[in-house]
């Protein structure tokens, strides 16, 4: 997946050109030569004169090597997006005068921003004129609107008895995008919506799928006409196909709850992180097969993003749903609001954890409206604590239960409710919603 | 020159640990040379008990005050049990190779508290230990070096005065830098 985005511009170098100041180790040096040495000639013992000489060759070497440093360092991230899972080639250079004994390198990194090694601090000496890099092995693990820095990077030189001033890097935006979960569904939609598309409508005209034959009435195209069926029965009689258009779907993401650990890629899968990835997957399929696809966040606050078509829109809505996050304060949304902004017959797939009445009661509005609803459910397996006390085990079972009952209830009202994790569960449960669409209905007379 | 660091040449926490094993096993071992003629007197103890307690926390937090306290300390003991060894009645003087001993103990300590408090617990590339070694090298072996001149001439009763020349030759050596490196608070930053 590659961004339309303008990366920013790379920050200058930061360079600094100082001679080091003192530190406590030129102080033990200078303290311990000065006070053996004036020891040893006062009291005339040679002894302590001895014990002087180390510390008194490493301090007059220690003042030797002192110069005026000049180090510059450079943080360099090579891309600004990048989808997780994947590694970032993150360097800092590090370039100096004189030689440097320690340089150490301090990466703070965002949430979701692994370094391999665990090596947040390290170290390493650079001689005089020479540029030392440091690959810093960045993983983006978790997707969301991170960072890679700042650096903070802290010199030591002649002995390690100067210090040179503390440099700090400040920190390269980094977008990590999710992941789309694998999802690759055939499945035929229940309500084809627009004037083109892969899916067979339910609409008769033209197309490739046979649908019937009917006596020819005025308008039809004499192309239609089936002239050995026509001969057979004596009048003239076309063929019918059905159309194919594309369908629209609308993508609700409960951000209300978070549930479960939330490792990246690899690890444990909250109920967001399984949303995000699912809705991704989901858009990806959907434009690919040039359908409609429109999201909504529906946390505590309300977000919508614009109907998107067109694999190019992808990004857009990785983009996008990198700020899906547990807010902390916002308007509380309600479910008859987010029901007006449905637009009828399109195929709304909610990803949720169930765990919100909201989530619950808009999707039974949804369908008392006729609309063609599949709620997916996001609580991961793992998420429900297994160390309980005889109470909370008794609690647990409770909230299963009721649990269980709103789900009967929403397959009951004509709404499948599969498990995301499942193969092929939300294929199945889309066939069926294309089937029940062209089931035959009773009419109310 | 550009040379890509090898980060991963060391783990994480091997080197931390292996430096401050040294660290301890240098200032045990300076702490032990230094009152180890105080014999079964009741000063040894006392002496132990006061220099363990600050090493504890020199070796605690690397690069504190703690770190000059203990050295000075050793250094006091030291010329404590030498200078009253004998109102004392204790056992003869350290011979020269204590000295020694416990000078190079005691540089090795401070160096090892230098790296330690520079590095933290950062992943060490070989080529800070390199350095490090090389100048720990670079001191302590003229050191000792000096050490074994000025031991090896005849004891220091003012009649010989060639220890005494090398004494203030160090001394001065020690003066110059000192005064080079004092801070001058009448010129500006930018000259310096």
């Amino acid at each position: 997946m590659t961004s339309g985005a303008v990366p920013e511009p790379a920050p200058a170098p930061i360079a600094v050109a100082a001679r080091g100041t003192p530190n406590a180790v030129f102080v033990r040096l200078s303290v311990l030569s000065s006070v053996l040495l004036v020891l040893g000639l006062t009291l005339a013992r040679p002894d302590f004169v001895a014990l002087a000489a180390p510390f008194t060759i490493g301090l007059f070497l220690t003042i030797l090597r002192r110069g005026r440093e000049a180090v510059d360092i450079d943080l360099q991230v090579d891309r600004s997006d990048v989808v997780e899972g994947h590694g970032v080639a993150a360097t800092v250079t590090v370039r100096s005068t004189s030689d440097l004994d320690a340089v150490v390198v301090d990466v703070r990194t965002g949430p979701g921003i692994v370094l391999l090694g665990n090596a947040g601090r390290r170290a390493f000496a650079v001689a005089g004129g020479e540029e030392v890099v440091a690959d810093l092995g960045v993983y983006a693990a978790r997707w969301g609107r991170t960072h890679v820095g700042p650096v903070v990077v802290t010199a030591h030189g002649a002995g390690l008895a100067f210090d040179l001033p503390a440099m700090s890097r400040p920190l390269s935006r980094l977008n990590v995008l999710p992941r789309g979960d694998a999802f690759g569904s055939e499945a035929s939609l229940p309500n084809a919506v627009t004037s083109a598309g892969t899916h067979r409508s339910w609409l008769r005209g033209d197309g490739l799928d046979l649908a019937g034959v009917r006596p020819f009435v005025f308008g039809d195209r004499l192309r239609r006409v089936d002239w050995r069926i026509s001969s057979r029965l004596g009048s003239l009689h076309v063929v019918e196909a059905h159309t194919e258009r594309s369908s629209e779907v609308v993508v609700l993401v409960d951000s209300g709850q978070d549930v479960g650990g939330s490792e990246g890629i690899g690890g444990a899968t909250s109920s967001l992180d399984a949303a995000v990835r699912a809705a991704t997957g989901i858009t990806a399929r959907f434009l690919a097969r040039g359908d409609a696809v429109r999201i909504v966040d529906v946390g505590t606050r309300l977000r919508f993003l614009r109907r998107l078509a067109g694999r190019r829109d992808l990004v857009i809505a990785a983009e996008w749903l990198l700020d899906t996050r547990l807010p902390t304060a916002g308007e509380a949304w309600v479910p008859e609001r987010v029901a007006a902004l449905v637009p009828p017959r399109a195929l709304v797939l909610a990803l949720t954890p169930l765990l919100d009445e909201r989530m619950t009661t808009l999707v039974a509005r949804l369908r008392q409206r006729g609309q063609p609803v599949v709620v997916v459910d996001t609580l991961p397996p793992d998420a429900v604590p297994t160390e309980l006390d005889e109470y909370e085990r008794l609690g647990l079972r409770m909230w299963a239960m009721e649990r269980e009952r709103t789900a009967a209830l929403l397959v009951e009202s004509g709404c499948p409710v599969v498990p995301w994790h499942e193969s092929g569960g939300l294929d199945d449960a889309l066939r069926a919603l294309a089937a029940a669409s062209s089931a035959p209905r009773m009419a109310a007379r | 020159m550009n040379r890509m660091a090898a980060m991963t040449r060391f783990r994480p926490g091997v080197v931390p640990v292996s430096l401050l094993v040294v660290h301890i096993a240098a200032l045990v071992a300076a702490i032990m040379v230094a009152t180890s003629h105080a014999g079964g007197t009741v000063l040894r103890p006392v002496l132990l008990f006061f220099l363990v307690s600050v090493g504890a926390f020199a070796i605690v937090w690397p690069g504190s005050a703690a770190g000059l306290v203990v050295l000075l300390g050793v250094v006091t003991a030291y010329g404590v049990l030498t200078s009253l060894g004998s109102a004392l009645d204790l056992a003869a003087s350290p011979s020269a190779l204590q000295v020694l001993l416990i000078a190079g103990c005691l540089y090795v300590a401070h160096a090892t508290d230098a790296l330690r408090a520079a590095v933290g617990g950062a992943v060490l590339d070989s080529s800070v230990l390199r350095r490090w070694l090389r100048r720990l090298a670079e001191a302590l072996l003229p050191g000792l070096a000096v050490g074994v001149v000025v031991l090896a001439l005849p004891p220091g009763d003012g009649g010989s005065p060639l220890w005494l020349l090398g004494a203030v030759a160090l001394l001065t050596a020690t003066a110059v830098p000192a005064v080079r490196v004092a801070r001058r608070p009448w010129r500006s930053a930018g000259q310096d």
